[in-house]
């Protein structure tokens, strides 16, 4: 991971400090980078699961497991 | 009159595979007067899942974060508008699965999921797995293997917002 410095305006620093206080992140960075995930989404123009399907369709390797096999190799990973 | 929702449920609802118009289907069902109960352990299931994909190798990881970031997005939605409630794992949890994990051989995960979804006084367990060990407390409904599913779920429906 690589550090960079960024500016911000103090309402927009105060609002990430909100979110971290409120226990929905754990520090700045990782509310940036939740951010610019939903920026790269945004972008991508995927706002519904139909959308996600599609794109997923398209960008995948090889088909995806199912929602059993992929669970249960996460629940036997213990 | 609240159903609890395997993880698989939402893996299938977001992923594109056979069972996701059936998994869709059953989030679209939700509403304040019949809602879905999953644990919080569900989500760090579903990052773990995702990226069991990356490698796999079916998958890039920042497509994988992508997809993450809408069920994210939508998972907090439903909670706000409380079609979904997400139930903390907390030690009471734990303790309850000793039973579970000790007289029923479930694993540590689905006994976690289990326990929450006794402890929440849920009508249904939905899960696709058909190897989920059953337990006595709650009916455990597979959407694929269960006849009239759909039937089932529209009358408790229909019950919860009568």
């Amino acid at each position: 991971m690589t550090t960079i410095s960024i500016s911000l305006e103090d309402e927009l620093i105060e609002w990430l400090d909100q979110l971290i206080k409120s226990g929905v992140v754990k520090n700045r960075s990782e509310a940036i980078r939740g951010g610019i995930f939903s920026y790269i989404r945004e972008k991508l123009g995927i706002h519904s699961r139909e959308e996600l399907w599609e794109y997923l369709k398209k960008k995948q390797k090889a088909p995806l497991q199912n929602g059993v096999e992929a669970i249960r190799s996460v629940r036997e990973e213990e | 009159m609240p159903i609890y929702l395997d993880t698989n449920v939402f893996y299938n609802a977001y992923y594109p595979i056979e069972d996701t118009i059936s998994a869709d289907w059953i989030l679209k069902q939700l509403s304040p007067d019949f809602t879905g109960i999953t644990s919080e352990w569900t989500i760090a299931e579903m990052f773990r899942g995702l990226k069991k994909q990356v490698n796999l190798k079916r998958l890039e990881n920042p497509d994988a974060q992508v997809a993450i970031d809408l069920f994210l997005s939508e998972i907090g939605e439903f909670a706000q508008k409380k079609k979904i409630i997400l139930i903390p794992v907390k030690m009471v949890n734990i303790m309850s699965s000793r039973p579970l994990i000790l007289n029923n051989n479930l694993y540590a995960a689905d006994a976690i999921h289990a326990v929450t979804a006794i402890q929440e006084k849920v009508n249904a367990f939905i899960t696709f797995d058909k190897d989920f060990k059953r337990f006595s407390e709650i009916p455990v409904l597979n959407p694929k293997k269960e006849l009239n599913f759909r039937d089932f779920i529209i009358d408790l429906k229909d019950k919860a917002e009568s």
